[in-house]
């Protein structure tokens, strides 16, 4: 194929291309389109994908020596494809973690069975900067605590896939995953035709349906989407979901807190709020209850949830399930909580409070991912391979001076995805962040945000350390049956009964 | 079930209204004062400070160092400057950022349009200073201004939020006629006593009354209205008191009105519109600069006690009032 007659593969696993750079199945119909297209026509359409991008003003801000750029987001039209079959698999271990990791969160706030039956050790729970003592007693509806989780996948030279993170706080990206999509089917809107990419554009539906379950005694609740307002990095994303599912858009100053009731303040005077989706760090929900200079919440929040008043999504505290420490325990919590196998794998994870584990982690740091067991949005990390000796003596003293704050992970080599790059395809590394949503009942995206960095070889895909995205689709073959649908054949020899 | 407004979105609606239409003023102020220099001799003063005066700048002062400002300085300010807060390029960045909080109630293309602009004219604002590209320029923001118009009048439904726009549209609507007239035609008349007799006027006194009606794209049906030649007295009456003309202020402080209506009833609103109706009824003799001056004030000081009134009865998260609920 010409379009790729220079292309020297990443080392790892490419999700597009087998080892003789033939297309997989799955890539076999956008690759039979791009043999009919020169560079020339594929630069034509990167642009139009940019244009398209910069004039909605889809953008996210860069936080760097205190002052907010607005950057238009980074996006490369060469789509990550996903076999539908795979999909499933991986659709199915998503939800089963996340119902896990609810159960371990309510636990955490109730009993604390998986403390006193051993699964995990005491000081990793209620030692852990996500765990907020004041949460306890709480009583969400349908026991559910973190209703949206935005994991993070990857997959090894050998296309096993892992999770790399479940983020259960404030997870981010989804506006962009529905974004990309829309650019695609602009600038690829033929190849969207002839074959059965599944749809992701539920999405904002499925979560205001989501919402909605959490106030189950109201007909039709009031739902607010709480930002920390323009300048947060994730603005753009907050009006967006607020926009598409036709809620309210509020800050903290719009709320107030009367009788253990939310208001929002509005034209027609004050307007009682059932269900919040908080975009603020659950410590800045509520002055009276965790940071005291927070402006961002309203006073008396935490009270009005805790006495069932109003639903919080996702609730507070639920940053103890999603905390780098924790997260070596989550195989043992799913069997504990389930009494299942893990459908998905974990990185294999060593902890830097164990003795044993850490002098590991000091003897091999040069081959090791060390992360800081509490930090998001890839800050803080030592890519062993790829650090200098200073670089890996600062990151060994970190260690010793706060053990428990460190974990690593064997090096993945992420795999790659053929990406525009100075006019040739070129392959980059990505990740992937689907979405799961949970609460009466529960939801994947099809596909997710796949993240790509930019710079040959990087493994950092995070888009506030420059890296860009690209469109995912879950494609489905024609003769495979669809979700949901009964095969016949099988029905008619009698195996389904 | 239909979601009350909140106050803080209220507040950047009705000023986004605001920004969009003194938007389009800016650009048709200056490409018709560009305009006019092509109609005037080399040797007539071109008095481009009078458009700082118009836009509420006060002149001359330290900022100019004393001198009076000429073309490329009095353009400059009024289009690129980013140290003005009142020039194109900082309102567009204003009604942006309006915009950008209430995205979830107006119309996603009037978002796009906006945000096309803006990319735009920060990009051409430094040639500004070429007549030809500030020409162009003008052009691009009114057509911009007026497609977003045409958006959110096509295409958003008839409620608070619309209602809103609406009325920010038409305060800064009257506002920059009430300032138009005032330094463009005050200038014009004589300081005080009867007005001058046709033989002593400036032969360019017709082209500068024509200025003024074209600022306001009001030539075409001034004429329509009057069925007569131009005129300072009509061309007053017309710009203030024309019912029919939707930038007379008289037809502004109508739809005001209208838009009030349509907002939850708040009694001290209501009155300060109706002191604005009252104002507007009365037909005071404007035929010196010094009357025509004392009107506007009057005018404008109507307005600007509205805007109070609103800001006070609307912006603000009224929480007493949770004890009605």
């Amino acid at each position: 194929m010409p379009m790729l007659s220079g292309y020297e593969p990443g080392g790892g696993y490419d999700e597009l291309l087998d080892t003789k750079l033939m297309p997989r199945a799955a890539a076999l119909p956008l690759f039979e389109h791009l043999a009919q297209l020169d560079f020339g026509e594929l630069h034509a359409r990167q642009e139009l994908a940019q244009l398209a991008i910069e004039s909605s003003g889809i953008s996210f801000t860069v936080y760097s020596e205190g002052t907010g750029i607005d950057r238009t987001w980074p996006f490369d039209i060469v789509p990550r494809i996903i076999d539908g079959r795979e999909w499933d698999r991986i659709e199915a271990g998503l939800v089963q973690r996340l119902v896990a990791l609810n159960r371990f969160i309510a636990d955490v706030y109730a009993e604390q069975t998986c403390i006193t039956e051993g699964v995990i050790p005491p000081e990793l729970v209620l030692e852990s900067r996500g765990y907020l003592p004041e949460c306890r007693g709480a009583t969400p509806a349908h026991g559910v605590w973190a209703h949206i989780c935005g994991s993070d996948l990857v997959r090894d030279a050998d296309g096993t896939v892992y999770v790399l993170e479940d983020n259960l706080r404030v997870p981010s990206g989804v506006s962009y995953m529905l974004e990309n999509r829309l650019v695609t089917k602009r600038v690829f809107a033929e190849l969207f035709a002839d074959q059965s990419i599944r749809p992701i554009d539920a999405y904002p539906d499925r979560l205001l349906r989501i919402l909605g379950s959490l106030a189950p005694d109201k007909d039709s609740p009031v739902i607010a989407v709480l930002t920390p307002g323009v300048h947060n990095a994730a603005y753009f994303e907050h009006s967006f979901l607020a926009r598409e599912m036709g809620v309210h858009l509020v800050e903290g100053s719009d709320l107030f807190v009367h009788d253990d009731m939310v208001y929002a303040g509005t034209i027609e005077g004050p307007v009682q709020v059932d269900v919040l989706y908080r975009r603020v760090d659950d410590t800045f929900l509520d002055p009276r209850v965790f940071r005291p200079e927070s402006v961002l919440g309203a006073p008396g929040l935490i009270g009005a949830w805790k006495a069932g008043n109003v639903a919080i999504a996702n609730a507070p505290g639920t940053g103890v399930a999603d905390d780098k420490a924790v997260y070596a325990f989550v195989p043992d919590l799913i069997r504990f909580y389930l009494d299942q196998e893990p459908i998905l794998s974990n990185v294999p994870t060593m902890r830097c409070s164990v003795p044993d584990e850490r002098r590991e982690v000091l003897e091999r740091i040069g081959e090791l991912v060390v992360k800081p067991a509490n930090e998001s949005g890839g800050y803080g990390i030592t890519v062993g391979p790829k650090a200098s000796a200073e670089e890996l003596a600062a990151c060994a003293a970190g260690i010793e001076e706060d053990p428990a704050g460190w974990v690593a992970q064997p090096t993945i080599s992420l795999s790659t995805v053929p990406t525009l790059c100075d006019g040739e395809l070129a392959p980059r590394h990505v990740d992937l962040r689907p979405f799961t949503l949970l609460g009466a009942d529960s939801y994947v995206t099809c596909g997710g945000l796949t993240r790509v960095a930019r710079k040959e070889g990087s493994l950092i895909v995070n888009s506030s350390q420059g890296g860009g995205s690209k469109d995912t689709w879950v494609v489905d073959h024609p003769r495979d049956p669809r979700p949901g649908m009964v095969d016949l054949t099988e029905l008619e020899q009698g195996a389904l009964t | 079930m239909r979601m009350a407004l909140l106050s803080r979105t209220a507040e950047h609606l009705y000023w986004l209204g605001r920004h969009l239409e003194r938007i389009e003023w800016s650009a048709r102020i200056v490409r018709e004062h560009t305009r006019l220099l092509v109609d005037l001799p080399v040797d007539v003063e071109s008095d481009w400070s009078t458009l700082l005066s118009i836009t509420g700048d006060p002149i001359p002062s330290a900022r100019w160092n004393g001198h009076v400002p000429g073309e490329m300085e009095v353009i400059h300010h009024l289009i690129a400057s980013e140290k003005n807060p009142g020039s194109v390029v900082r309102t567009i960045v204003a009604a942006r950022e309006n915009l950008r909080v209430t995205r979830t109630v107006v119309p996603w293309t009037a978002w796009e349009t906006l945000n096309t602009l803006h990319l735009s004219v920060r990009f051409q604002a430094p040639s500004c200073l070429s007549r030809s590209v500030r020409l162009e320029m003008c052009d691009e923001i009114i057509e911009s201004c007026r497609k977003i118009t045409g958006i959110v009048g096509d295409t958003m439904s008839r409620d608070h939020a619309y209602a809103l726009i609406q009325m920010g549209r038409h305060v800064e609507r009257s506002d920059m006629m009430a300032r138009v007239l005032d330094v463009r035609a005050g200038g014009l008349l004589v300081g005080s006593g009867d007005a001058i007799a046709p033989a002593d006027r400036s032969p360019f006194e017709d082209v500068r009354w024509l200025g003024v009606l074209r600022t306001a794209d009001a030539l075409q049906m001034y004429h329509r209205q009057k069925a007569s030649s131009v005129d300072a007295e009509r061309v007053i009456d017309f710009l203030i008191h024309d019912e029919a003309f939707p930038r007379s202020i008289a037809r502004c402080v109508f739809e005001i009105g209208s838009a009030l209506d349509s907002l939850p009833l708040r009694d001290e609103a209501k009155a300060a519109h109706h002191d604005l109706v009252t104002i507007l009824a009365q037909r005071p003799e404007t035929s010196n600069a010094i009357m025509l001056n004392e009107r506007i004030r009057q005018i404008t000081d109507a307005l600007d006690q509205f805007h109070d009134v609103v800001a006070e009865s609307y912006f603000v998260s009224r929480t007493h009032e949770i004890a009605a609920v």
